[in-house]
């Protein structure tokens, strides 16, 4: 039998857990029904954050491919695949997020572009969307800033 | 039926609930739980699997970059900044705080600093590790018996 957390009918009102917050999180991976197929790129160095923003991806029906540095992605658009969305860490081996970012938009792409990042600075997050991205999100990227923006994109 | 302190499941549940009163864990774990549900049995420990693998190249490059007679601090920062990532990906609270605190020394250039800094980052690693370690273990032993009790059913 596959694990599971405690439902509304296990948990009590003395449990640690903020049941509620967790039945939110829940109810937001459930909650929209995209009508268009879109189209996503995850840009991160690192291969953890990389899997887990495609998935959360995946599990809204976004079709969603995932590269590990900035000239990778700058390639990949180049070639001409079109992308709904683009996802972006700023700190990203072989060229940095920020100038890909910028070589991006230079190439007239117009798409969504989230900066999800690590960020301890006001300065950084200015810095990244001057670079070009639409929004600015901290790590980790979660259904409460993504499906929105998902709704947005498809014209929800 | 109430599940009692002997079920698996519920001896789970109650060992992440633990980890996240000792602050081991936070909500972006529960997410990982949540996000489970989409995916293959063996998903979070394949995570679990990538995260610790990729967390412990992160701390051997910081190592070297600490060690060496001109500290490498530019590498530090991006290593710690992909630590970062992936820690607060899979949930690791205390250790993504240890980080946090071993970016401003490395930003700082206190090279003191960061030494001390980093024992904490792998102190909180091991700490984590163990947990998610433990996680693992519990779920694959809940997926094996899992999957006897469907053999064993009736066709």
């Amino acid at each position: 039998m596959a694990p599971t957390l405690p439902s509304s009918d296990q948990a009590s009102d003395q449990d640690n857990w903020d049941n509620g917050r967790l039945a939110r999180k829940r109810q937001l991976l459930i909650e929209i029904v995209l009508r268009n197929k879109l189209t996503a790129l995850v840009v991160d160095g690192d291969t953890t954050c990389r899997v887990l923003e495609q998935l959360l991806l995946r599990s809204y029906g976004v079709q969603t491919q995932g590269v590990d540095n900035g000239r990778d992605a700058v390639a990949l658009i180049a070639s001409g695949v079109k992308l709904d969305l683009i996802i972006i860490d700023m700190i990203l081996p072989v060229l940095n997020g920020l100038e890909t970012t910028r070589q991006i938009r230079d190439m007239g792409v117009h798409c969504k572009m989230l900066g999800v990042t690590i960020c301890s600075r006001e300065s950084e997050r200015q810095v990244f969307l001057a670079a070009g991205v639409d929004v600015f999100i901290e790590k980790p990227l979660d259904p409460e800033h993504l499906v929105p923006i998902l709704r947005e994109l498809d014209g929800q | 039926m109430a599940a009692s302190s002997t079920d698996p499941t519920q001896q789970l549940n109650d060992y992440i609930r633990t980890m996240h009163d000792q602050g081991i864990l936070d909500d972006n774990f529960d997410q990982l739980l949540a996000l489970r549900r989409e995916q293959n049995p063996r998903f979070i420990n394949e995570l679990i699997s990538m995260f610790t693998n990729d967390a412990e190249a992160y701390i051997a490059e910081i190592t070297n970059a600490l060690s060496l007679t001109e500290v490498d601090f530019s590498t530090i920062i991006s290593k710690l900044h992909q630590l970062k990532g992936s820690t607060s990906g899979i949930g690791g609270h205390r250790m993504y705080q240890a980080c946090c605190e071993l970016r401003v020394a490395a930003d700082d250039g206190d090279k003191g600093r960061c030494d001390e800094l980093f024992l904490r980052v792998k102190e909180e690693f091991n700490t984590l590790k163990q947990c998610l370690d433990s996680i693992s273990q519990m779920r694959s032993n809940i997926i094996s018996n899992g999957t006897r009790s469907r053999r064993r059913r009736p066709l």
